[in-house]
């Protein structure tokens, strides 16, 4: 008991300082536990709720939408911005300086670009994909410029590409859809056994 | 009536009072439990019930969110056309309606805005961000109006393909739950002993508070599924 007490009180520590990172190690005294011969509930318990901090932990492991939707934004901005006939770095400054999420990630890569143009700037930190095209397209505006429509096509993908992950992610979950109909299957299940068993232990009794 | 069918029954009215929910499955619960002349059925079945209006307050919710959806579509495609015609973006809004006045806080600028944040659709808020931006420098928007709307377009054949798989579950996890009433009344209506075991034993109400809790649990976490999924349009 001692132990179970210990491992819910560093869950919910866990939880409340949300590390859900850190919540593996909320495995270890599971392990001692039932190792040592704790009740079958309460490892039961204990491991389902370690699962589920697992799965939260999974689910923040994705690369973070908000950021890759305020790039969308940006370039989305950047586009028309050119249409309205202001020049690349124009646009870039404009368009970054209204998105404050990605504003230092820009100008940093803008620093590094002004710096030495014609080697790849470092990626400062944008997820994935969209952060090597962001690379590309800031290295090509600045050498050569940038139209609209080349800016408008990988802002497409960008965007198809966001939705498709979030889609693939959708697509996972449905293992609580599987779950939810066996869960209900069960409840079948008790409503034959429980009169069965409370009707054969009262034949046996009078036997 | 036992205390705990009570006190059930009292916190599910009051709960649903609170969130405005109708009171029919939980009316349908109540029906089931007096039939059954049993406090632990009446319990389980309005815990049971609450879950299903919880569901079916989801399944609104979502309905509303795709009616949302395709009003933002139609609005999309309309300032659209309309953009091509009239030119500007306060020209295209007045035409369908909106009465905008440069300079003030009934800008052009600010009506789409508050469209957007009426219907809460992802690219609707983004299309409106994007041209309160770059209000100062304007700008050609017709490729971000035909995107707002190519993209809302693709989401909906996106999800249409994922819910024909998922719509079947759900109708599963809505047979299911609705299947321990039926077995009930098979026993109570041809094998009276069985359904004697399952009122008069402790074990026959343990069964019984089980089934209906967690009934209750799991259309419940099914509703906050739904719920969950109907706020990302």
């Amino acid at each position: 008991m001692t132990v179970m007490a210990a491992w819910s009180i560093a869950i919910v520590l866990l939880l409340w300082l949300e590390k859900q990172d850190r919540a593996v190690w909320a495995w270890a005294p599971l392990a001692g536990g039932a190792f040592l011969g704790a009740p079958p509930w309460a490892v039961l318990i204990s491991g389902g709720m370690s699962a589920l901090l697992w799965f939260q932990k999974r689910d923040r492991k994705v690369a973070d939408p908000g950021l890759r939707e305020a790039l969308i934004r940006f370039w989305q901005e950047v586009s028309v911005l050119l249409t309205a006939g202001l020049g690349f770095w124009a646009a870039v400054e404009h368009a970054s300086q209204a998105e404050p999420t990605v504003y230092p990630l820009i100008s940093q890569v803008a620093l590094h670009i002004a710096g030495d143009p014609h080697a790849l700037p470092a990626n400062p930190g944008i997820p994935g994909l969209d952060g090597e095209v962001t690379l590309i397209l800031m290295q090509h505006g600045y050498l050569h410029g940038l139209t609209h429509s080349q800016v408008e096509v990988e802002v497409r993908h960008m965007e198809a590409r966001l939705a498709y992950e979030r889609e693939a992610k959708k697509r996972r979950d449905p293992l609580w859809m599987t779950v939810l109909p066996a869960i209900l299957l069960l409840n079948v299940l008790w409503i034959f056994v429980a009169p069965m068993l409370s009707m054969a232990s009262r034949s046996w009794l009078k036997l | 009536m036992s205390a705990l069918a009570w006190s059930t029954a009292v916190g599910v009215a009051v709960w649903l009072w609170l969130r405005r929910w109708p009171f029919a499955f939980a009316a349908v619960g109540w029906g089931v439990g007096i039939g059954m002349r049993d406090g632990v059925a009446v319990t389980a079945s309005l815990i049971a019930s609450l879950g299903f209006t919880a569901l079916g307050q989801a399944e609104r919710y979502e309905k509303q969110r795709d009616a949302d959806e395709f009003q933002s579509l139609v609005f999309l495609e309309r300032l659209r056309q309309l953009w091509r015609v009239r030119g500007t973006l306060a020209g295209a809004l007045d035409e369908m309606g909106y009465r905008s006045r440069r300079g003030t806080r009934d800008a052009a600028e600010e009506v789409l805005s508050e469209i957007a944040h009426a219907f809460q659709v992802r690219s609707l808020t983004l299309v409106s961000t994007v041209t309160s931006i770059v209000r100062r420098h304007g700008g050609d928007l017709e490729p971000l109006l035909a995107w707002g709307a190519g993209s809302i377009q693709e989401g909906q054949a996106r999800r249409y393909v994922r819910q024909m798989e998922e719509q079947a579950r759900r109708a599963t996890v809505r047979i299911l739950a609705l299947a321990p009433v039926g077995v009930v009344a098979v026993f109570r209506f041809f094998i009276p002993s069985f359904y004697q075991a399952l009122h008069n034993t402790l074990m026959g109400q343990a069964a019984l508070l089980v089934v209906g809790v967690s009934t209750g649990v799991v259309t419940w976490i099914l509703a906050i599924k739904v719920r969950k999924e109907a706020m990302e349009r």
